[in-house]
């Protein structure tokens, strides 16, 4: 009964007979009285009097009541409750009014009788309707006057009817899975009753994969995300509520951007280039979904599956676990619109300090004696900051008041969302049909993101056996701004972003007379340029407002779905369900470069030469996925006797994806043309053409076997196999088998006694194999290059184009395929106040699929180097998870629940096929041509670790021997880099101890990926009020500080560039710290050094925090006051995000990864937009979400600042 | 339970059928890298022969950053500090270095591809021979390029596609590697176009292949190999080319330059791609660029595919970058040493042409010659006169070139010159002659005989600010409508028949000990030719014909010759003197470079000494080496 009730929430199974508990309710009243002349009819007859006179068709079958059957009948104006009452009197049938049908229904023995024994002794009748906190009936809670035996359940549609002894009776409600609520009756006679829900509880049903199962008969480890306090959190995407909500599931956000992608990981991750999960929304399988496509408010629920049992069915997709997602759906009951609004405001958390106008000043007074030699006295900044004559001194500047480029980059942020949704059914339809919009301005100017979306879903029962369901939505979500991030994108040929530049931009003008802030380029710049020291406008020469004014980047995504389900039920036990599904993902991207950006300016020098050769550019890509779904599965679902109940599953599936990909762009538009903007681009020359298309196939076949013994004992077993074009023939097909064991022992009967104690308890084992198949559609094959032409030879003149090989396949390319155990133990203590849920897993995967670089030698070599897929090695990752959740106080007025969770996760390399020992990845730095390593994934050891030299500090002027001519020369037996090391310079450990320090005295520098994650939430409501409390954390991660390296390091790294204000209490003869170098002239590394800055461990830093990330308050209106103006519900709110963080962190958020390591499988067109069609891998997603390795974490290189969010709401329900 | 069974049993029946269908999905925007059509095979041809134009191969890299460390120009403006190949300052992690090696590799396996599909092709049997001829040529080429740099190197010449995910592959000793390349380029002689046919030095021609057999047979004659034997085989085909009669030294200038001199005109061939004249008389092989338009019709984007930076990086300096100049940008990077500028006698008419004597300096095409002797008054004409400057810009001799006629009275010597050795902005001519020279010319018989310098003067120009103009740019036609600032089109001369003639002698006097009458005489037409003199006449000036010659005389003439055209300094290290060339060069820069250019002019010589047997060699990219775990470094490295 029970779970029949829990499944209107999920609309699986075929309700043809609505189940009524009791009989007779206040809602008959309602229908005019009915009379019949005496006489002796048969029911039949009765029934179609009470449809004439009611309009009430009575439903029934013939197996439950003989409607020959005759009565004598006599009533007049009587109620319908009374005829109803007299017919089916002693027929142990209840009945119950739904819509314009009254329903009947078998009586359940167990429940009527020691109930309502009392009933009839009772004084005052009450009535009233008890509803889930969204609005949706709940049936079958039981209705208790507390202190007696009088009590009742609700009925389906959630109404009751009890007689109580007297005004100081309290009636108690209680259901499983909800918070039991206490009301006392004083003079009221109808009741609304709203039912808290508890996430979690046992008899929750939970979706899987291809179907629903109660939390309790689960053998495999999944968890559910309580998706109510996640909407609390005021953001744009699920996503961004996710992190710490879920044990075992890691969500680190990139930076602040809007809209940003998130690094999303299920129990730690492959070295594989991607190890984003899969998506299943609503059904549907999307390996790179946009994150942002959907209102985090339409979403019904989301589990996380983690183990091999549970994913093995998603075969050779699921290695990296699955997040299933399902959206709301109409439920039973009369029209409900629910309509929320919030708006509310955003603003950085923390900013970096760039130094005083006085420091900055003395810094560069400082570069010319850095630059200066005796024979030739440097005094280019003394003339631009100084004039003795007018009494401009450098002490002139310790009151100045310089421009603070933050403050004018950073604004207030705002956001605002608007959603309404209409929701109703009945017993054969139900609809639900929502809308939304978010507006999200972000705190960079000129940056922000915006929603569009709609939903739709129909449930249509068509007779007992078929039923059908359609789902159809839309949303449209553009992103736009710049993206300072995005400098760390290798060879995306941008210099810089508006972040780096607030920090370099010099925040004083000097003697002159230029507006620094209204110029759009720093006269100083330009004089590097025109005097040729600078042969291209590089390193953010552009005012960053300006750039952030004029930079136009606008990316669309616009996502479609239609998904549809016809299900047939026969022979009772088999259904059959035919389900089809389409998915159009569009995106459009938008750039374009007016005279006023970096990227587009016309700056000339005085030979006539225009540096930047591409003037004035934009370009605009397009790309036009389609996703087709096939499903057929056949399910079983049988009791063999009393103890054995086998529930099965068996099907084929078919998806099928293509992608259109346009690309051009056109350069050097003329001036006259920019003010159209992206419409100027057909006044420039077109540079880069692309059309792109590519497609896959997977076929499968899967089975699944639930096998529940004594009630106690379930086993499940499951095989998908897998055939995919992705890989070559011979390798295509994949096999996935898992098996699951749980054991409920609180079930067995000798444990019986415990049950005060411990009331469940399960202990789970699940083993099993999935893949991942992460790589292009067409990794398995050798290439030429895509545009004919483009390796063509001039023979006598005569231009033959040619074509070259560049991408190698490797035809023995197969799945990766990961290989789990996992032991759990579920226990719920107290009667369900506490539950704990422990999970230890050792995932082990083998043949990681990388684009490995193979020598230049295979001759396929273009400039990213020879890439080829492999099946490259093998990685062990082990964790532990645990998740409490506690009821603490639950009383009538005040209540508080608390979850808990905290993951560990290690991953170690095994070791790599070919013989490497390590995989070596190098950071990139705007303005440096230095591509040093800083990430090491090594055999033996985890699969990130930051790389470098460890910092010793500062030679000091002890270090060294002061010759007769006045130079420095090191002490004997010092290490070094370089004979031209002076006081001052950075000093590394000599590790290997053989003098001098180079590639060979690098180490690791511990890890990006943390020890431990977790979060804790905590829920208060008291009376009307409610509070959530949400904190997150992370233990143990390091962060690899890359402003540091460009702002904390040489003084000079950018000319007339400023820095850090810790920069100020650099080594200076005077004041001779170990822990920043001196200032050095137009040097972007140590001295000596080709190629920027070493990475050491002075840029590494604990990256631990402790996040009070969200605060939630909200308040409900009194019921009688709404009552009375028609409104169930409104309900006020205030939510809070991003409050505080607690870390030695000294960057500006130690959550944080903006290095992006484009998967070339997954880049539109490509590549970066721009380059030349050469990856040749094909790809059939576009995605925000993507290209992520777990290679590259925790770099803090420019991010866009985090922002605090707070808003306000009104949620109001009609 | 049964019908469970039966459902069960039906699926894994479907399951194992699955496994047969293919799934393949045909791919949209590549070719497998099968060849079928004769279509693909010319296409894949040129992406063999685009190789050559590749940036580290004849775009720059083997005449400038990789190979110009010798004793013939110097890159301005570098320190020892400067970090490139060609000064000896670089490390195993060069990535122009790599680049090279990527290149060659990757032509290597473009040929793998044909020659793995070539058979199965239903076409033309004699375009089919060429092609294959033309692919087994330049791969081995190719492995030429690889065993000289960097000496043993891997052999591949399987397809890659049938190594699997294995490219560990050993290096194979230079031995065996040009065992294969002669074996190679000998199978592919028989089958390529003769020059008759082909009709262009930029296509694969039989004389290309013998030609290019006489230089590695003398390269493996040489260090480090040593195998003295393959001189005779040297001989061979180097007469093979000679005896062919297809070529001979150009002895006119082209008829639109009258005022040029013969030599020069494979190199205006090459600026101008030969569009004025096929350049099949002296050319045998070319690298080839393109001077099409760029921006419009048929060539659109294949712009920086086509051209390099000859006439650029290294040409006559032009301060003008617009895309409209008239004569077309040069920074006059390379500059040439006192060292081969002293090896020309008077009236070698390759040493003003190979070292420019004039630059340009502002927008025009007004030319400024860096230091001229001018003759005035007198009565007479046409004297000209060269000055040779000492380090610090006095002038020390003045050396008459012409006589002129008609001199009754001593003309009045004065002297223009032109600084170049700043950075040039327009309309700021740099001048640095502190004290003005006199100079008195002696006159006999109506000619002047002899100019006496009275005062040295300083600050004149000195053989160190002439830039190379072997090819120049005032000679670019059929330019695109927005001239590339820093590249031009020019052809690179990979071998030309002076080489051939010159080989030839040298292999004859290593044959026969002292050379035959015919081996002078192959000598003796380079240097007539030089001097604008008929080929097969003896020479009416002395000191052109020599009667015999040392490999001394070879190596000095084939620097005079064929300076700048990237084979001096694998010349150097086949003759074993490289380091004793360096040492030379530095005690030559100290007496005769200017102390502003010692750094420059002393960088690749300095460092070099420092590990002489290391830096004969290329590294084995470092990163090739990670990638590959059975490759070894070469010793120093």
């Amino acid at each position: 009964m029970k779970k029949f009730l829990s499944t209107f929430r999920v609309p699986i199974c075929v309700l043809f007979f609505v189940l009524i508990a009791n009989t007779g309710w206040g809602f008959a009243q309602d229908t005019s009285p009915i009379t019949i002349q005496k006489g002796e009819v048969s029911i039949f007859e009765v029934f179609k009097v009470i449809k004439k006179q009611t309009g009430l068709t009575v439903f029934y079958t013939n197996q439950l009541l003989n409607d020959k059957e005759k009565v004598k009948v006599d009533f007049n104006q009587v109620n319908l409750s009374v005829v109803m009452d007299y017919v089916l009197k002693e027929k142990n049938i209840a009945w119950a009014i739904q819509d314009q049908y009254i329903v009947l229904k078998k009586k359940e023995q167990a429940l009527s009788h020691p109930i309502s024994s009392d009933q009839k002794s009772s004084a005052i009748k009450i009535q009233g309707r008890v509803l889930d906190g969204d609005g949706a009936p709940v049936g079958d809670v039981t209705v208790k006057v507390k202190d007696t035996q009088i009590g009742t359940i609700t009925s389906g549609q959630g109404f009751f009817t009890i007689n109580v002894p007297d005004n100081n009776a309290i009636l108690v409600f209680s259901h499983v899975g909800y918070q039991t609520l206490e009301r006392t009756v004083g003079n009221a006679t109808t009741f609304n009753i709203t039912l808290k829900h508890i996430a979690g509880s046992l008899d929750e049903v939970v979706v899987i994969a291809y179907g629903t199962q109660a939390r309790k008969d689960l053998t495999g480890a999944v968890s559910t995300v309580n998706v109510e306090d996640m909407q609390k959190a005021p953001v744009a995407s699920y996503i961004d509520a996710l992190a710490g909500r879920v044990a075992g599931l890691s969500v680190i956000s990139n930076d602040g951007q809007p809209g940003a992608g998130s690094q999303v990981v299920i129990r730690g991750a492959s070295v594989t280039q991607d190890a984003s999960p899969l998506y299943v929304i609503d059904g549907f399988p999307i390996e790179n979904m946009d994150i942002n496509s959907i209102n985090p408010n339409d979403i019904e629920s989301i589990q996380v599956l983690k183990d091999a049992s549970s994913i093995a069915i998603y075969g050779a997709r699921g290695s990296n676990g699955v997040i299933l997602i399902s959206t709301k759906r109409g439920k039973e009951g009369p029209p409900r619109i629910n309509y929320s609004y919030s708006a509310g405001i955003q603003n950085d958390v923390k900013r970096l300090k760039v130094m005083s106008p006085y420091e900055f000043v003395k810094l560069q007074l400082e570069m010319d004696s850095l630059a200066s030699t005796p024979a030739a006295p440097v005094t280019v900044n003394h003339k631009v900051y100084l004039d003795p004559t007018k009494g401009v001194t450098l002490d002139s500047y310790r009151n100045a008041q310089g421009i603070d480029w933050q403050n004018e980059i950073l604004q207030k942020g705002m956001v605002q969302s608007h959603s309404l949704n209409i929701n109703a059914g009945n017993a054969t339809t139900r609809y639900s049909l929502s809308g939304s919009y978010y507006d999200q301005k972000g705190i960079i100017i000129n940056t922000g993101m915006k929603r569009y979306e709609g939903r739709f879903a129909l449930d249509q029962t068509v007779n007992k056996n078929v039923r059908l369901g359609v789902t159809l939505s839309y949303s449209s979500t553009p992103t736009f701004g710049t993206i300072p991030a995005a400098n760390a994108i290798a060879a995306s040929g941008f210099g810089g972003g508006v972040v780096q530049a607030m920090y370099q931009y010099r925040p004083v003008n000097g003697v002159g007379s230029q507006n620094l802030l209204s110029a759009t380029i720093d006269s100083l710049d330009l004089v590097t340029l025109n005097n040729g020291t600078a042969t291209t406008l590089g390193d953010n020469l552009i005012n960053p407002r300006v750039q952030a004014e004029n930079e136009y980047r606008k990316t669309t995504y616009n996502t479609g779905v239609l998904n549809a389900f016809l299900e047939y039920s026969f022979f009772k036990k088999f259904k059959f369900k035919i389900s089809g599904g389409f998915n159009s993902t569009t995106l459009r991207s938008e750039l374009f470069y007016n005279s006023n950006t970096q990227q587009g300016n016309l700056f000339t020098t005085p030979a006539g030469v225009i540096t930047n050769t591409n003037g004035i550019n934009g370009q605009n890509a397009y790309v036009y996925n389609k996703n087709y779904l096939n499903e057929d599965i056949l399910s079983y679902k049988t009791n063999i006797g009393k103890n054995q109940v086998i529930d099965a599953l068996a099907g084929f599936t078919y998806q099928y994806a293509n992608s259109y990909g346009d690309f051009y762009r056109s350069i050097n538009i003329p001036t006259s043309a920019q003010g159209f903007g992206l419409y100027s681009l057909g006044a420039g020359t077109p540079s880069t053409i692309n059309v792109n298309y590519s497609q896959w196939q997977l076929y499968s076949f899967l089975s699944r076997v639930n096998y529940t013994l004594f009630n106690r004992y379930l086993f499940t077993a499951t095989i998908r196999s897998d055939g995919s074009s992705k890989f070559a023939p011979g390798n295509a097909w994949g096999y996935f088998p898992s098996g699951a064991f749980a054991w409920r022992f609180t079930d067995e009967p000798f444990l019986k006694s415990l049950k005060n104690i411990v009331n469940y308890g399960k202990f789970r084992v699940s083993y099993g194999a999935v893949g991942n198949n992460r790589v292009g559609d067409y990794s398995y094959a050798a290439q030429f290059a895509g545009p004919v032409g483009q390796f063509g030879y001039p023979l006598n003149n005569v231009y033959t184009k040619g074509i070259a090989p560049f991408f190698y396949g490797n035809s023995d390319l197969r799945w990766e395929t990961t290989k789990q155990l996992d032991i759990g133990f579920d226990l719920n203590f107290l009667h369900d106040r506490i539950s704990v849920n422990v999970d230890y897993y050792h995932k082990q995967t083998n043949d990681f699929l990388l684009n490995v670089t193979i020598p230049a030698l295979s001759g396929y070599a273009l400039s990213q180097g020879a890439l080829q897929f492999q099946n490259t090695g093998s990685i062990v990752n082990k964790g532990f998870e645990f998740t409490i959740n506690t009821t603490n106080i639950s009383t009538k007025d005040f209540s508080w629940y608390s979850n808990l969770n905290i993951s560990f996760n290690k991953g170690t390399i095994g070791s790599f096929y070919s013989g490497v020992e390590a995989i070596l990845n190098s950071w990139n730095f705007a303005g440096s041509s230095g591509l040093n390593n800083a990430w090491i994934a090594k055999s033996g050891e985890s699969i990130s670790q930051f790389y470098g030299y460890k910092w010793d500090g500062v030679y000091q002027y002890s270090d060294f021997d002061k010759l007769a001519n006045g130079t420095y020369v090191l002490k004997n037996g010092l290490p070094t880099y370089s004979t031209a090391v002076k006081p001052g310079d950075p000093k590394y450990k000599d590790l290997n101890g053989d003098g001098t320090v180079d590639i060979n005295d690098q180490t690791t520098l511990g890890s990006p990926l943390p020890i431990h994650t977790g979060g804790f939430s905590n829920n208060f409501t008291y009376k009307n009020l409610s509070l959530n409390v949400f904190m997150q954390w992370s233990y143990g991660n390091k962060v690899l500080n890359g402003n540091n390296v460009q702002f904390n390091t040489t003084g000079g790294y950018f000319f007339n560039g400023n820095q850090f204000a810790t920069y100020a209490d650099r080594w200076t003869p005077t004041n001779p710290t170990n822990d920043i170098p001196r200032a050095m002239y137009n040097i972007k590394g140590d001295v000596g050094s080709v190629g920027g800055q070493r990475p050491s461990s002075r840029f590494i830093e604990d990256g631990s925090f402790l996040r009070l990330k969200t605060i939630s308050l909200s308040y409900k209106l009194p019921e009688t006051l709404l009552k009375k103006i028609g409104i169930q519900n409104i309900s006020l709110s205030a939510s809070a995000q991003n409050i505080l963080t607690w870390t030695k962190y000294t960057g500006s958020d130690p959550e944080v990864s903006t290095f992006r390591v484009q998967n070339s499988a997954a880049t539109p067109l490509g590549g970066i937009p721009g380059a030349t069609n050469s990856s040749g891998a094909g790809n059939t997603f576009v995605s925000s979400s993507s290209s992520y390795t777990a290679l590259v974490g925790g770099f803090d290189s420019t991010a866009y600042p985090r922002a605090f969010t707070l808003t306000f709401g009104i949620n109001a329900t009609f | 339970m049964k019908l469970k069974i039966q459902l069960l049993t039906l699926l894994f029946i479907s399951l194992t059928l699955s496994c047969k269908k293919d799934l393949t999905l045909t791919p949209a925007n590549f070719y497998p890298t099968t060849i079928t059509t004769e279509l693909q095979l010319s296409s894949q041809l040129a992406a063999v022969y685009n190789i050559l134009e590749q940036d580290p191969l004849y775009a720059q890299g083997l005449w400038g950053y990789l190979e110009a460390g010798a004793d013939e120009s110097f890159r301005n403006g570098v320190t020892s500090a400067t970090v490139l190949p060609e000064l000896y300052s670089t490390t195993n992690a060069d990535n122009t270095i790599f680049l090279l090696w990527r290149n060659l590799y990757k032509g290597i396996e473009d040929v793998n591809i044909i020659l793995d599909d070539i058979d199965a092709i239903q076409m033309d049997e004699a375009k089919k021979a060429n092609i294959k001829g033309q692919s087994i040529f330049l791969r081995a080429y190719y492995y030429y390029l690889l065993v000289t740099r960097f000496g043993d190197v891997p052999l591949k010449p399987v397809v890659s596609s049938s190594m699997g995910t294995n490219f560990n592959l050993p290096r194979a000793s230079s031995k065996d590697v040009y065992a294969y390349i002669i074996s190679e380029m000998t199978r592919a002689e028989g089958m390529v176009q003769t020059m008759p046919q082909a009709q262009s030095p930029t296509i694969v021609t039989q004389s290309a292949v013998d030609a290019i057999l006489a230089r590695v047979c003398m390269t493996m004659a040489g260090n480090p190999v040593n195998d003295a034997s393959k001189y005779q085989d040297a001989l061979k085909w180097a007469n093979k080319v000679i005896n062919s009669g297809l070529f001979t030294l150009n002895t006119t200038p082209l008829t639109s330059y009258p005022n040029t001199p013969a030599y020069s005109r494979v190199f205006i061939n090459n600026m101008q791609n030969n569009l004025n004249d096929k350049n099949t008389t002296e050319g045998i092989w070319d690298a080839a660029f393109l001077s099409k338009s760029n921006t419009t019709g048929t060539y659109t984007s294949t712009a920086f595919l086509v051209t390099q930076q000859l006439g650029a990086l290294m040409g006559i300096c032009d301060p003008d970058q617009s895309g409209t100049a008239i004569v077309g940008f040069s920074g006059g990077t390379y500059r040439v040493f006192p060292k081969l500028y002293n090896l020309y006698g008077s009236g070698d008419q390759r040493r003003d042409w190979n070292a420019a004597p004039y630059s340009y300096k502002n927008t025009t095409n007004t030319q400024y010659p860096y230091l001229q002797v001018i003759f005035t008054g007198g009565g007479g004409s046409g004297a000209s006169a060269t000055a040779f400057t000492s380090p610090t810009g006095a002038i020390t001799s003045i050396v008459v070139d012409n006589p002129g006629t008609g001199y009754t009275t001593a003309p009045t010597i004065s002297f223009a010159s032109y600084n170049n050795s700043t950075t040039v902005v327009s309309g700021v001519p740099p001048q640095t002659v502190t004290t003005a020279a006199t100079a008195t010319a002696s006159i006999a018989g109506g000619k002047v005989t002899s100019v006496t310098v009275n005062t040295p003067g300083l600050g004149y120009p000195t053989v160190c600010d002439r830039t190379v103009g072997k090819w120049r740019r005032e000679y670019e036609i059929n330019l695109p409508p927005q001239r590339l600032t820093a590249n031009t089109s020019c052809n690179f001369p990979i071998i030309r028949y002076a080489d051939v003639l010159l080989m030839a002698a040298e292999a004859d006097l290593k044959v026969n000990g002292t050379p035959s009458a015919a081996a002078v005489n192959y000598f003796n037409m380079v240097r007539r030719r030089a001097y604008g003199l008929p080929l097969t006449t003896p020479a009416t000036i002395t000191g052109v014909d020599y009667s015999t010659f040392t490999l001394q005389d070879i190596m000095d003439e084939r620097s005079r010759e064929l300076c700048f055209e990237g084979v001096r300094r694998q010349d150097l290290i086949r003759w074993g003197v490289m380091t004793t060339t360096m040492q030379n060069l530095l005690n030559n820069n100290a007496t005769n470079a200017p102390s502003n250019y010692q750094a420059a002019a002393n960088a690749a010589a300095t460092n070099f000494l420092v590990y002489p047997a290391k830096n004969v060699i290329f590294p084995i990219p470092v990163s090739e080496i990670v990638l590959d775990n059975q490759l070894t470094q070469n010793p120093g490295w």
